[in-house]
């Protein structure tokens, strides 16, 4: 069984098709799509992350209880099935048109296209993940440094953005960068809401052509291509947040991205 | 040699190897076993499975499938999207199929001495199924394209059009295909709706194309796993219309209570088919021969009757 599925890729496999459409400008369009949609609702995610772990940690009141239903409910619930909701339950039950005076709000706002409620949906889902992150970042870092602050003059929310964040980003970034290669592929379920993403539309083609083993690859390597590039940028961003760091050009770029940080014994690599 | 944890170890990874094996030979073989098995134990009460029958005469007379491989186990496996209402579609009740191709599939099996089984399945995933021999026919609302043509053969049974249903009062000024420039239309993917929308890979451009062409704007495709979505789309206003064979459309804009409607034309009316791969020539005779007893016996207007479908009555 192992020979016949070895022999159909070598023999079956049309290599021309793969060259054909790799390019392609519809794929080529969808990939960007993808690609699009990912950076979008990753940053969206970040954003509704930090403010989420933010409340939790400052207890502040209402926003810490909001943010934790929020991170449960999202956390707790299949992408899927945010996706489905925001597509079609939300429009579904949207309000009509309600009017204070000169401002309104209208039920088409609710009306969400497949873009829409794909950045919404994937946006929401991670920021529910990121908050967790942040939340770990933020208690990584020692209660002196608050204490220290607070010492300083500053209230709650300037030692948070000035003092905390900013150090907490060091533990933050790996997972993060995790969140975002998780990201790209997620996307791919918005093909259920018809949002034209790289494999919805792969499909759509080997619908037609039924070359399905070449357009798997075809999208696979799109996928690797945008998860190779962005794992080198993450490892040359967290080399940038390391302190004394030699940068050798070019084979520099190459070797931190293939070595991971740390050596043998485990250490972080960060004592001088 | 058992005695040592090397031993042990040894013993264990042989007979995990030979589990897995084991498995694999199990999982990866065809039902040729099975088929062997039931050839010896005819089902009771049918008369004429090892009698020559051909074109029988005789009301009620069975058809010779003894030459039927995928006939063998006593049951007809289709392939069907069961989401397409008045075809196929669930029982409230029940939750079993019913619908137009569910009646004639047992009306076909009852006349070859066989069961008919429903399998639901995503319908653009349905062809590939066959091919790979996971069913022995695919009846799902199904039409007769040149393009599906080329990989598989069809038993025709039905006449359908595309339809296309609108929101009440037709706000948008639908009245046919062309009046879809510039829309948002939402459908079910791997439907011929969509190759009338698209177009196909010997005839590219499609609808999309033809507006381009006389300086409009192209038609924007909203596609769903499944019809109802695509409605749904089109009830929430994310979609102008919504595109379907004719007799589903007709029914969703009247199961909506209202709020949709459908556009009267229908578009290029085509076979319904059942797909049969290419290498099961007796199938296909056996089933034909089915479908002419049926027309024959009246059953065929019979069921027509019963869905209000007499229009698409294959003549």
């Amino acid at each position: 069984m192992v020979l016949s599925l070895i022999h159909g890729l070598v023999l079956a496999f049309d290599v021309g098709v793969v060259r054909e459409y790799l390019f392609k400008d519809i794929i080529v369009h969808a990939a960007m799509r993808t690609l699009w949609i990912s950076v979008l609702a990753q940053a969206l995610g970040v954003g509704f992350g930090i403010a989420a772990a933010v409340a939790r940690n400052l207890k502040i009141p209402v926003a810490s209880q909001a943010a934790s239903i929020y991170v449960w409910f999202f956390r707790g619930t299949p992408l899927l099935l945010q996706l489905f909701f925001w597509f079609f339950v939300v429009p579904q039950n949207a309000p009509n048109d309600i009017e204070f005076g000169i401002f309104a709000i209208r039920h088409s706002w609710f009306v969400f296209s497949p873009f829409q409620a794909a950045l919404i949906g994937l946006a929401v889902n991670e920021g529910a993940y990121m908050a967790e992150i942040v939340r770990a970042g933020i208690e990584s870092i020692e209660r002196g440094q608050m204490d220290a602050s607070k010492a300083l003059g500053m209230t709650n929310l300037q030692a948070m953005r000035l003092v905390i964040l900013p150090q907490a980003v060091r533990v933050i970034v790996p997972p993060t960068g995790n969140e975002f290669i998780a990201m790209l592929k997620n996307s791919s379920l918005a093909a259920v809401i018809s949002y034209n993403e790289l494999l919805f539309v792969a499909r759509g083609e080997w619908a037609r052509n039924y070359k399905i083993m070449e357009l798997v690859t075809v999208a696979g390597l799109w996928y690797l291509f945008f998860t190779s590039v962005f794992s080198v940028l993450q490892a040359e961003l967290e080399a940038r947040l390391r302190p004394e760091q030699e940068r050798q050009g070019l084979m520099g770029i190459l070797r931190r991205a293939l070595t991971p940080p740390g050596d043998w014994t485990g250490s972080t690599g960060d004592r001088r | 040699m058992l005695r040592t944890s090397q031993g042990l170890r040894w013993a264990a990874l042989a007979v995990t190897a030979a589990a897995v094996l084991a498995a694999a030979a199990c999982g990866g073989g065809t039902s040729s076993k099975d088929k062997t098995a039931t050839a010896g134990a005819k089902p009771a009460g049918s008369p004429a499975v090892t009698k020559a029958a051909g074109t029988a005469t005789a009301a009620g007379a069975k058809i010779d499938i003894a030459g039927v491989d995928e006939l063998k186990d006593g049951s007809l496996d289709i392939g069907s999207d069961v989401a397409y209402a008045p075809i196929e579609f669930p029982d409230e009740k029940t939750q079993q199929p019913i619908g137009l191709d569910v009646d004639i599939a047992n009306a076909l099996a009852d006349v070859l001495g066989v069961k008919a089984k429903f399998n639901n399945s995503g319908f653009d995933g349905l062809l590939l199924a066959l091919d790979g021999k996971r069913y022995d026919v695919i009846m799902s609302a199904m039409t007769a394209s040149d393009e599906r043509k080329k990989t598989v053969d069809f038993v025709e049974y039905f006449n359908a059009g595309s339809g296309i249903v609108v929101s009440k009062g037709n706000p948008k000024a639908i009245k046919s295909a062309d009046d879809l420039c510039g829309k948002k239309v939402a459908m079910q993917e791997g439907t011929t709706q969509v190759d009338f929308v698209v177009g196909t890979v010997d005839a590219p451009g499609g609808q999309d194309k033809k507006c381009k062409d006389a300086g409009k704007d192209g038609i924007t495709v909203l596609k769903f796993g499944t019809d109802p979505e695509a409605v749904q789309a089109l009830a929430s206003g994310q979609a102008d219309a919504e595109m379907a064979d004719f007799p589903v459309a007709a029914y969703s804009a009247q199961q909506s209570s209202g709020a949709l409607e459908i556009v009267p034309n229908q578009i290029e009316p085509a076979p319904y088919g059942i797909a049969v791969r290419k290498s099961s020539k007796p199938l296909n005779d056996a089933l034909t021969k089915a479908f002419a007893e049926i027309k024959k016996s009246g059953k065929y207007d019979e069921i027509l009757k019963k869905w209000n479908l007499e229009a698409g009555k294959l003549p």
